[in-house]
């Protein structure tokens, strides 16, 4: 993967222990150093805020590697692009230092960065791969829940090249950004088209789903959402997988209803997400012999949750469902803990995996329950091996082989055998595979029954203070 | 290449040759007389004036086909502007003096040095 690396550098006033310590202080020193983070500590969450343009940012999203006080910080990035920035700090007298910034990246970024100057995407020659859409929120709210998912990819690009790729061509994956956003999530998809791609699988919002198969739908390749999601109707080249909330919610209500008390309040986004969501979660929950006492929903990108606690206060509910995706989640449970809400309730999160929780944080999150398909510390030789793979690929301080970024490596590994065992080129017959497409994954067999159902077990588990507790039902 | 950057970035400021490099991407290789065709607006010699700003700039490469000239989207151009608008983000990365003077607290750092830290 060819690299770029980017430099400046510049002398500073200050002694280098001060200097360091300004490094998420909120200072003001400059938008590197004003970055969020609780310790400076190797493989601590760091999130950053770049401005890019005169009224515009983004967010970086990733971990710190190796930090020494007073002399480096390193910081490896997966969102909204992978790379690593580093700080040297060197004394150059009392108090004087050599401060030099260093940014790596490789071409998936500088086509992230091409993307959003407003370079139209250009329509590129046969180079004889397979070439596999990836549409992914890489920034916005929605993109905290997806840091792992292009690792998890290529991990599963890696794997099917080794097996001979598709029909002997390699797969080569293109990643585009549909910054949370559903309109641009129709634009991207186009743009997927015109750069060959004969599938498009989707890490983003059931919203940004729609309309990108509202604007390439006609054009009969496979669309695979593959993130939890409320399901829906379609043509048949739309395929919903992932978690479904009615199976989430029957899986976890017995067990919290007997710890907490049988009233419910649920919170969500307000988007079709959740009104699915919460639709198959009240019928889940009456089946339980739980009752719905309160509802709250909120737009994607909400950062205060007062009002929202209130509510849920005042509902006198005993546990809470949220549909809530991404920073908001991460915010709700945050403001959620703070507020005291863990003393009277327990909350599932529908949308809650590895990376959610370590932004959370392990106080703030502890106790949550989640649902999901996959968990990195799932008890089995091929999980071990699996995640073993994956660390040995990213890296110790990658971001973490997370649960939702999980379920976009089965959809590959689906739609690679799917694709394998049709005929090259013929879409009609890959779409129809898809339907009944089957797989042995680290978290056992995953079958698709149709083109909106993917079979797969659900694991239930907390969120303890080490990390996810798996329990048995 | 900062220069090239720099000039790429200002191209891309005029409403009209985006357009014109929108067109392009549309349309492999077009003459001049295609997109004076499409932007029924703007005459000859400004869609030449703008295709020249344009290839200057490292965004449209022009070939000779006869007497005619043919011109296509460079695929360098949209690397050029991503690296240079990188290095002004990268730049804007390192503190300013003017800042961390504000945030400078003598009292402090006189202690530590006393301390020999």
């Amino acid at each position: 993967m060819p690299t770029i690396v980017l430099m400046g550098a510049q002398p500073v006033n200050m002694s280098p222990s001060a200097l360091f310590e300004t490094f998420g202080s909120g200072t003001g020193v400059s938008w590197l150093f004003d970055a969020s983070c609780g310790a400076v500590a190797s493989g601590e969450p760091v999130s950053i805020r770049v401005p890019v343009g005169s009224d515009d940012w983004v967010e970086i999203l990733g971990r710190f590697g190796r930090c020494v006080p007073a002399r480096l910080i390193e910081i490896t990035h997966e969102l909204p692009w992978r790379g690593r920035l580093t700080v040297r700090i060197k004394q150059l007298g009392t108090g004087r230092s050599q401060v030099a910034v260093t940014a790596d990246l490789d071409d998936g970024g500088i086509n992230w960065i091409m993307h959003r100057r407003g370079w139209p995407t250009l329509p590129r020659r046969d180079t004889g791969t397979h070439r596999v859409g990836l549409l992914l929120s890489q920034s916005g709210p929605v993109a905290v829940l997806l840091t792992a998912a292009e690792n998890m990819m290529r991990l599963a690009v890696e794997e099917i090249n080794a097996d001979g790729g598709i029909h002997r061509r390699p797969i080569e994956l293109i990643a585009a950004d549909d910054a949370s956003d559903p309109a641009r999530a129709a634009i991207e998809a186009e743009g997927l088209v015109r750069s060959g791609c004969r599938t498009i699988i989707a890490g983003v919002t059931s919203a940004s789903f729609a309309a990108a198969c509202a604007r390439v739908g006609h054009t009969r390749i496979p669309l695979i959402q593959a993130l939890v999601n409320e399901g829906g109707r379609g043509p048949s080249n739309v395929i919903r997988w992932g978690e479904r909330p009615y199976e989430q919610v029957r899986a976890a209500s017995k067990a919290m209803m007997a710890t907490a008390g049988r009233r419910w309040h649920f919170i969500g986004n307000d988007y079709r997400w959740t009104w699915g969501a919460h639709a198959a979660g009240e019928h889940a929950v009456s089946i339980a012999g739980g009752e719905v006492v309160g509802s709250t929903r909120v737009p994607l990108g909400t950062t205060d949750f007062s009002q929202s606690i209130e509510a849920i206060y005042a509902s006198g509910a005993d546990c809470i469902l949220s549909t809530l995706v991404g920073s908001d989640e991460v915010a709700f449970e945050q403001q959620a803990w703070q507020a005291g809400l863990r003393h009277r309730t327990q909350t599932l999160s529908l949308a809650f995996d590895e990376e959610i929780r370590q932004r959370t944080g392990r106080f703030a999150a502890e106790g949550i329950w989640a649902a999901n398909g996959y968990f990195e510390g799932l008890d089995s030789a091929q999980n071990r091996t699996f995640q073993r793979r994956y660390r040995e690929k990213h890296g110790a301080r990658a971001a973490s082989g997370s649960g939702m970024s999980y379920q976009m490596y089965v959809a590959l590994m689906l739609y690679a055998d799917s694709a394998r065992s049709s005929p090259a080129d013929d879409i009609e017959t890959t779409v129809r595979r898809l339907h009944r497409a089957s797989v042995q994954t680290p978290s056992g067999v995953l079958r698709a029954v149709g083109p909106r159902y993917l079979q797969q077990r659900l694991h239930l588990a907390r969120s303890g203070l080490e990390g996810f507790q798996l329990l048995t039902h | 290449m900062q220069a090239t950057g720099q000039q790429a970035f200002e191209a891309m400021a005029d409403p009209t040759r985006r357009q014109i490099l929108q067109f392009l991407t549309e349309h492999t290789e077009v003459s001049v007389g295609e997109i004076v065709q499409q932007f029924t607006l703007i005459g000859r010699t400004a869609v030449s004036s703008h295709l020249r700003v344009l290839r200057i700039a490292g965004l449209v490469v022009e070939r000779r086909d006869g007497r005619f000239r043919r011109y296509s989207l460079s695929p360098e151009g949209p690397i050029h502007d991503a690296v240079a608008f990188l290095q002004d983000i990268v730049q804007a990365a390192l503190p300013t003096e003017r800042v961390v003077m504000a945030t400078f607290e003598p009292a402090d750092e006189d202690s530590r040095s006393a301390k020999g830290a």
